[in-house]
């Protein structure tokens, strides 16, 4: 389980983030919010590429990332596809992969393995000696998704990961995610209500820097009126950030 | 501990070890083969040359170091990197080894270079380790600005920024030096113009030297890599080392043994002091050369020396006094450096007649050494000097060596030296040889007369 105890972010005087807290579970966990809400921000800390300000971040009861060796090892459970991640582009998906699976102090000897599974998940072992420039958008995001599973991690951090997707991308998406929920807790940061409705799993509202909401579909829905509607999750939306406002 | 890199990065790293390497071989040899009438043939002075290939070889490793550890961040996977489990050592380590092993196998080219050219003419001594320790230490100090400043100095800027920060240190040190004029800063760059033929810098300073730059290196290296302990403590040792060079600054010890004179018995007999005995044969040979064109002076009495205090030294640092009838002063010279460990084309057989011909005239209080000027003998001596860059197809606009006269102008100002000077280019050599035979003895005093 990942867990954020008082978390908090500030850039300088700006607050970001203040005084989160939060656990996540085995299953999908959408953290909703509007466009600079603080979505990704909290990614980062919960992936370790940022330490907070503020508070902790606890891999099952560990403390995570910081820079003793344990923090920094545990992160090797933490996979991350961040919403824009760059790459050299004559890499092959292959070496993407296994760079990422190697940054996640996988041991040498089981990498070629991990990254062979990591590619079937996502099904691009036909394009495993493409070079990343040349894939498509929907392609690339599974090659970083490739690269976020190949080090085997419990927790799965997704950033947006439809942005920019035509709907049957989108919809191959969604059900990777689906797969990949049943035993590996993931998180994902979206802003459209569609992934929240597909990957149905626990929702958080983020908006100014704090958490506004946290609940399931079902009782998010109900929020926003009596049926289950794509609308009614819209409502629902707008209801707790307008409140938040 | 195995680093392990995908395919292509590690064909980088190959590359840019590569690149490194072949610059940094190219811009030393280019450095130390420019120069090479300062250390050529003497191991003391070999030895420290190497250190003038880290005044740019630092520079590349800073901005080689700088390019790899830019990478994540020129390619957009920097946060892949900052989440990463392992260490930022690890992950950096192959690239940053890549290029610290480049610019170490560049030097190393370059003291290969510097050994090939010495150990065939060496007579004595050998390469001095504790020398060669100022290489080692740019490799670290190089790696670890380059570590440092492309980590936190803007992406397009970092290589160049990283590239000219060892020079601008350098060249704050020179300023620092010259402004503060108490000589502390004195032996802190590597690239030191020391010349070690008879001066040594103390083993102290140069150990603590290159420790205090590689600690230097190595804790910005840690720094970047987020290892505040080992930063820490590879400051203090910076720290100790910086107080060595300070406690021993500007400190040099003569290496007095070169001073003694060793002669070559012959004809011509030619004395020079230890520290040139390596070009003792061909300072014969070029000194016989001459004194074929010269016919009609009788040089068989005379030793020809490097230098007129040559035995005095000798005397004074090693006992050793060579006894010599007439000695005759023949510098050893190669462009503008004199004593030099080569012997130069033009300039030695310029100076060589200088000697000959107007060096009587120069000694004393002035030009005209006790005579008048524009003395007969002072005129003869230009007239003949005039004709000798001649003979030797010499230049005559006073280039051939620092400090030589412009005989063509001097000779323009005077119709009777002009008048003399042809006269004397005229003559068939059984003349000309018979005018140097009878006025030998005058012009060695500077009371010759003009060719007439």
């Amino acid at each position: 389980m990942l867990e954020v105890k008082g978390v908090g972010f500030r850039y300088g005087a700006r607050s970001v983030l203040a005084d989160i807290s939060l656990q996540f579970a085995t299953g999908a966990n959408l953290l909703l919010g509007r466009n600079g809400a603080g979505k990704t921000t909290l990614l980062r800390i919960l992936a370790g590429a940022v330490a907070p300000t503020a508070g902790t971040v606890l891999l099952d009861g560990q403390l995570s990332g910081g820079s003793t060796r344990l923090g920094r090892r545990l992160l090797g459970n933490i996979g991350w596809l961040p919403q824009d991640f760059g790459y050299p582009p004559r890499m092959t998906v292959r070496e993407f992969a296994a760079y990422a699976a190697w940054l996640k102090a996988a041991p040498p000897k089981t990498i070629p393995q991990k990254v062979d599974f990591a590619l079937q998940v996502v099904d691009l072992g036909d394009r495993a000696g493409c070079s990343l420039g040349s894939l498509s958008g929907g392609q690339l995001r599974r090659a970083g998704l490739a690269a976020a599973l190949a080090g085997d991690p419990a927790v799965l951090i997704l950033d947006e990961p439809t942005a920019g997707l035509d709907p049957e991308q989108r919809d191959t998406f969604h059900q990777l995610v689906q797969r990949l929920k049943e035993h590996k807790t993931v998180i994902v940061a979206t802003h459209l209500l569609e992934d929240v409705e597909a990957l149905a799993g626990r929702v958080v509202i983020i908006d100014q820097g704090a958490v506004r909401w946290s609940g399931s579909l079902p009782e998010l829905s109900l929020l926003g009126g009596e049926d289950s509607s794509l609308a009614a999750l819209r409502t629902a939306f707008h209801k707790v950030v307008s409140g938040a406002s | 501990m195995r680093s392990f890199t995908p395919g292509r990065l590690g064909y980088q790293d190959f590359l840019v070890a590569a690149a490194v390497a072949a610059l940094t071989a190219a811009q030393g040899i280019f450095l130390v083969a420019g120069r090479a009438e300062r250390w050529e043939g003497n191991w003391a002075s070999s030895s420290a040359v190497v250190g003038w290939a880290t005044l740019w070889g630092t520079c590349i490793a800073a901005a080689a170091a700088a390019w790899v550890v830019a990478a994540p961040r020129r390619h957009g996977y920097l946060p892949l990197v900052q989440a990463a489990a392992r260490s930022q050592a690890r992950i950096y380590a192959a690239a940053l080894l890549s290029v610290g092993a480049g610019s170490l196998l560049g030097y190393l080219a370059v003291l290969g270079f510097v050994t090939a050219k010495t150990a065939p003419k060496a007579t004595h001594g050998s390469a001095d380790l504790v020398e060669l320790a100022t290489p080692l230490a740019a490799v670290v100090i190089g790696v670890g600005v380059g570590t440092a400043l492309g980590r936190v100095v803007p992406l397009r800027l970092a290589p160049l920024a990283a590239g000219i920060t060892p020079y601008v240190i350098y060249m704050l040190l020179v300023y620092a030096d010259v402004y503060v004029s108490q000589g502390i800063f004195t032996d802190f760059p590597m690239s030191d113009q020391v010349d070690r033929t008879y001066l040594r810098i103390p083993v102290e300073t140069l150990a603590g030297r290159a420790l205090f730059w590689a600690a230097l290196g190595g804790a910005l290296i840690a720094w970047t890599m987020r290892s505040g302990r080992h930063a820490y403590s590879l400051l203090l040792l910076a720290g100790f080392a910086c107080s060595a060079v300070l406690l021993t600054a500007g400190a040099r010890t003569e290496a007095v043994g070169e001073y003694e004179a060793v002669c070559i018995e012959g004809q011509p007999r030619v004395c020079v002091d230890r520290a040139h005995d390596h070009l003792g044969t061909e300072y014969q040979r070029r000194i016989r050369e001459n004194l074929a064109a010269l016919r009609g002076i009788d040089m068989s009495s005379v030793t020809f020396v490097p230098a007129p205090d040559l035995f005095e030294l000798s005397r004074r640092y090693s006992g050793n006094m060579p006894s010599a009838q007439r000695i005759l002063t023949a510098p050893l010279i190669d462009g503008r450096t004199s004593p030099a460990h080569r012997i130069g084309g033009a300039s030695f057989d310029a100076s060589f007649g200088f000697s000959v011909f107007l060096a009587p005239c120069l000694q004393g209080d002035g030009p005209t050494a006790g005579q008048p000027k524009g003395s007969d003998g002072t005129r003869a001596a230009f007239v003949l000097y005039d004709w000798w860059l001649g003979v030797r197809d010499l230049a005559r606009d006073g280039t051939n060596f620092p400090g030589e006269l412009k005989v063509q102008s001097i000779l323009a100002e005077d119709p009777g030296m002009s008048k003399a000077s042809e006269t004397f280019a005229q003559m068939d050599e059984g003349q000309r040889e018979e005018f140097l035979r009878s006025h030998q003895a005058d012009l060695a005093n500077c009371r010759g007369s003009l060719p007439t």
